[in-house]
């Protein structure tokens, strides 16, 4: 058996086949359910971890299929891809042990955990896109599973919720389809390639290069939740906190942020890019919507919302990291997708369990809940300090690199820009940190049971899990394995002379 | 330890030696200071996690050969630092660490910032690389700027020291000792890491670090002075003695061929002021505690560690600021720049006789005590004081036998003299409980009020732009679009009758055909 043309299907099936048979149970069926679910997300980590040392050994894993017009789908496991699935397919595997937690109880369940699993079955289709038109299958796909998940509560909030959100993916999709048809146009049908594949056409083609790119990097962008394209994140927070969690994790944004990515390096070229004035424009987007995510999340009461805003600033340091030339700070912005994805998975698991366990939704409830959930806000307390970027947590190690990678190319105010963002981020979790840890309980909460934890095991072992390999990553940030070096070999691969 | 963090190195060279001893020392005997202290105090573990935290940071800095390491020990102290000054839980409490924290954290930007710059600069992590790099580097002064102001603000440098007359009070009196003894060290101890001293590109600049020492000598005095409770007085005094180590490292960096007199003068200044200051703090403790018969003892000898701390002949103090002369000597520095060492000390002076004099006000006003078990406190304080007298043995080796004359006394006379003048003439008789000239804070204070302003406006104008035009622009276009498509809807409805729909196509299939016949090509 062809095992370099099989696993990439099989790790899309190992979400495609559980979410379609749970779309066939009956809802009472759920110890079925959950071992459909456990079962496709384990598989999927061994797939992932399978394929990685594969890659590491030198083999290759990729699986090609015609479309008509010319065109081929391709799914392809290179170094860059590698990230994302591996990203993808431990905060699934997390999410979903929270998602049933959080679920206990609820209705439609088979409704909401088969789109989930589609859900991760598109982020991974996204993440081993080996061509523009996979991605743009994929990434399509993506949009349209996930708006059941977005309005599964049914209320008429939701709903609203639901149609802003396809109003702009949609409308980003559409962009997008424009961009890659033009792009095929000046340049075939290209599949990603390191170091880009437009650099071989000539200046008479310049100014269409480089309207594509900002109608690409436009479309991406709302995925991405550039300003002033970010509208429906604050508003898809309506949805569960699984859901919540995994959109501003893992699949939406990351999705638009890894496209802006793969554009940039694969399809353009850094250097090309960088010639052609692209880089530019970009880093002064991705800096406008550090520092405007920062203050929106200041003034936010509700703390999903200041959350949202949170994730709208903290992917831009991803395309920060994309639109600067050099090594250092491509590192910088590639570990921050694995990075970020911990933290603020974390932040957003802890958000969930204070909402489900306390009621809690607003800020200015959180007051002396450190007594009462100690290990949630310890948690929250770890990933927070990482998005300010202290030491050891591994958002420093994501900021440091930037830091001097903006440095490096001379682009000192990007430092600015840096300090200003963690300072607004301090801004606006410690006040959360002080309220839980210094602050008197005035709320009546429910107490907890005399032998139990703070809240249910399914909920509050994700989150502890999150919370460590978020500081794992920065402790050990030098070690063999981490992202890190993950990051940097791949670098090494793509400034290579 | 290459696998953890960014390749974390750990070791001790010869002046991390010297702050992890006097740091340690301090520490010890502060934190069982605090065993006894606290006893009555319920949030006691709470206290010690935190202090624990804070020791470890300001510890490991010494220890730290690697910048990411260094940050790491210097953010964990500023963090846990917020415990120890929010400890009390009081409203007031609050507010001063929260401006402590805003003030770290905003120095710490500039530190990190400085950081990412120097690093990418010298191509390595490891300190000692960096500080050999930056003196010739292209981007020099704006690195060097935010080192000043980052450790700046930790350290006390004017104009960013606003935060400690308020932070270092509000903790409660064992954590105002290590603040001011050893924390404050910690923004030091930054300054001698990474700015390299006695290179002659820095020389310049050695001119201004060394006036703004002065400055800072001076007018921290001179705003102690003016203060109404002991320890707002002694957090002044704190950022005063600060502005002497300033002084000798401007000195440093202004005359390549001193070295390594100044860094030396540094070292024995700091780790004098280190357990002097501990002194005084913890003295203000045990004076609240004691009974009667036991408390002249204890000011007799707070009248003496104020004598150390200001340098009279005989005391640590005097061996530090003899060393700080000679390094000047040896630095050719201008002679009106020893001459304000004179002034320095009758300021420390004037301000030591007036902590003595609102350390006995406060004792006269409050309440009779004197039940408490004080025991255990005189035994710590005991030891710090045997610690500081036989310290003067191992200072005079560290600094290199300087040999004390009588000199040295002058300025202490004047100062003694004209701190009794004052209190003749005005502290006898003004009462207790009033606010100072110069409200601790000073210059932040209406800093602080402007930004608090600011952001207020700029959340009132966000709110707006949401709210208003955004809005009525969706509404409008809703408006228009419902209108089309009411438009769109009239005109399917014609469509749908039979006669249009029929004409239409017959009509396009004339015209159909007729292309066709007409496209028809050889």
């Amino acid at each position: 058996m062809n095992w370099g043309f099989s696993v990439p299907l099989l790790v899309l099936a190992s979400s495609l086949l559980p979410g379609l048979l749970i779309f066939r149970l009956q809802e009472r069926q759920h110890r079925l359910r959950t071992w459909l679910n456990m079962l496709g997300a384990t598989l999927k980590l061994f797939l992932v971890a399978w394929v990685i040392r594969g890659v590491y050994e030198g083999r290759s894993f990729e699986a090609r299929f015609p479309l008509s017009l010319g065109l081929e789908l391709s799914l392809r496991a290179d170094d860059v891809s590698l990230l994302f699935m591996g990203l993808s397919a431990t905060l699934w595997f997390f999410t979903t042990i929270y998602a049933i937690g959080y679920l206990e109880g609820s209705s439609h369940r088979n409704r909401f955990f088969g789109f989930f699993s589609l859900c991760v079955t598109s982020t991974m289709g996204v993440a081993m896109a080996g061509n523009l038109i996979t991605f743009l299958i994929f990434y399509e796909m993506l949009t349209v599973v996930t708006y059941p998940l977005v309005v599964h509560r049914g209320t008429v909030a939701a709903l609203r919720a639901g149609r802003v959100y396809l109003v702009y993916t949609l409308g980003g999709g559409a962009g997008l389809l424009l961009g890659i048809l033009w792009i095929h146009a000046l340049a075939g049908p290209v599949d990603f390639t390191h170091r880009g594949v437009l650099s071989g056409l000539g200046p008479e083609h310049h100014g269409q290069l480089i309207g594509a790119f900002a109608l690409l990097i436009g479309s991406l962008g709302v995925k991405a939740a550039l300003v002033p394209l970010h509208g429906w994140l604050p508003v898809a927070m309506i949805a569960p906190a699984p859901v919540s969690a995994l959109l501003h994790a893992v699949a939406v944004v990351k999705a638009g942020a890894y496209g802006i990515l793969r554009v940039v390096y694969d399809i353009y070229g850094i250097e090309f890019a960088a010639g052609l004035g692209l880089l530019n424009p970009l880093a002064a987007v991705a800096c406008v919507t550090i520092v405007y995510g920062s203050l929106r999340a200041l003034y936010q009461t509700d703390l999903k919302r200041r959350l949202a805003f949170s994730t709208v600033s903290q992917i831009s340091y991803i395309v920060l990291g994309t639109a600067i030339l050099g090594p250092i700070a491509t590192t910088g912005g590639l570990v921050h997708l694995v990075h970020q994805g911990l933290m603020k998975i974390t932040l957003f698991f802890c958000a969930g369990n204070l909402a489900e366990t306390l009621g809690i939704h607003k800020v200015s409830d959180l007051s002396g809940v450190g007594r009462r959930m100690p290990v949630t806000m310890a948690a929250f307390t770890v990933a927070a300090l990482g998005m300010i970027g202290v030491p050891p947590v591994s958002g420093f190690v994501s900021k440091w690199y930037l830091g001097v990678g903006a440095a490096q190319s001379h682009e000192p105010w990007v430092l600015l820009v840096l300090a200003t963002s963690s300072l607004l981020n301090a801004a606006y979790f410690l006040p959360i940190i002080r309220a839980a840890w210094f602050g008197e309980s005035t709320a009546v909460w429910p107490r907890r049971e005399a032998a139990s934890w703070e809240t249910s095991g399914a909920m509050l072992l994700p989150t502890v899990a999150t919370a460590c390999l978020a500081l794992a990553a920065g402790v050990l940030a030098s070690a063999e394995f981490s992202p890190l070096s993950v990051a940097e070999r791949i670098v090494q691969r793509m400034y290579r002379p | 330890m290459s696998a953890l963090l960014l390749g974390m190195e750990l070791g001790l060279d010869g002046e991390g030696r010297v702050f992890a001893i006097f740091l340690s020392v301090v520490w010890a005997l502060s934190g069982a200071f605090a065993y006894f202290y606290l006893e009555a105090d319920p949030g006691r573990s709470r206290f010690a996690a935190f202090w624990i935290l804070s020791l470890t940071g300001n510890l490991g800095i010494a220890f730290a050969r690697d910048a990411a390491s260094f940050y790491l020990f210097f953010a964990l102290m500023t963090f846990s630092a917020y415990g120890l000054v929010a400890h009390d839980r009081t409203p007031a409490a609050f507010r001063a660490a929260k401006l402590y924290l805003v003030l770290a954290i905003a120095g710490e930007m500039a530190l990190v910032s400085g950081l990412m710059l120097a690093v990418e600069l010298a191509g390595s992590i490891r300190i000692a690389e960096i500080a050999a790099a930056i003196a010739s580097g292209p981007e020099r002064d704006l690195i060097l700027l935010l080192f000043f102001a980052g450790f700046g603000v930790k350290a006390g440098l004017m104009p960013l020291h606003g935060w400690l007359p308020i932070a270092h009070p509000a903790a409660p009196i064992p954590a105002s000792a290590v603040l001011s003894g050893c924390m404050i060290k910690a923004g030091l101890l930054g300054w001698l890491r990474f700015i390299p001293l006695g290179r002659a590109e820095l020389a310049e600049w050695g001119f201004w670090v060394t006036l703004m020492g002065v400055t800072g000598a001076l007018v921290a005095a001179g705003f102690g002075i003016a203060q109404q409770r002991t320890k707002e007085a002694l957090a002044y005094s704190s950022v005063s003695q600060m502005g002497w180590m300033l002084i000798a490292f401007g000195v440093g960096l202004g005359a390549p061929g001193a070295e390594p007199l100044p860094r030396v003068a540094i070292w024995g200044l700091a780790a004098h002021h280190a357990v002097a200051k501990a002194i005084l703090f913890l003295g203000i403790g045990i004076a609240a505690r004691v009974p009667r018969r036991q408390w002249r003892i204890v000011w007799g000898l707070l009248v003496l560690a104020a004598l150390s701390l200001s340098g009279a002949p005989g005391t640590g103090g005097a061996i530090a600021k003899g060393a700080l002369k000679r390094a000047m000597k040896s630095g050719h520095a201008p002679d009106w720049l020893v001459e304000t060492l004179f002034i320095a000390t009758v300021a420390t002076t004037a301000l030591m006789a007036r902590f003595l004099f609102l350390v006995h006000r406060e004792r006269q006003a409050s309440p009779k005590l004197g039940a408490e078990r004080s025991l255990g406190l005189w035994f710590t304080w005991g030891a710090m004081l045997a610690v500081l007298s036989f310290g003067e043995f191992a200072l005079d080796l560290l600094v290199g036998g300087y040999r004390q004359s009588w000199d040295a006394g002058w300025p202490v006379l004047v100062g003694a003299v004209l701190a009794f003048f004052l209190w003749r003439g005005s502290w006898k008789a003004s009462p207790p409980g009033v606010s100072p000239v110069v409200p601790p804070g000073d210059v932040l204070l209406p800093i602080a009020g402007a930004v608090q302003i600011g952001l207020g406006g700029l959340n009132r104008a966000i709110e707006r732009e949401r709210k208003g035009p955004v809005k009525k622009a969706g509404a409008l276009l809703r408006a228009k679009f419902s209108a089309a498509g009411a438009r769109l809807e009239a005109l399917e409805g014609n469509l749908a009758d039979w006669s249009v729909a029929g004409g239409l196509f017959v009509t396009i299939g004339v015209i159909l055909g007729w292309l066709l016949w007409h496209g028809r090509l050889p």
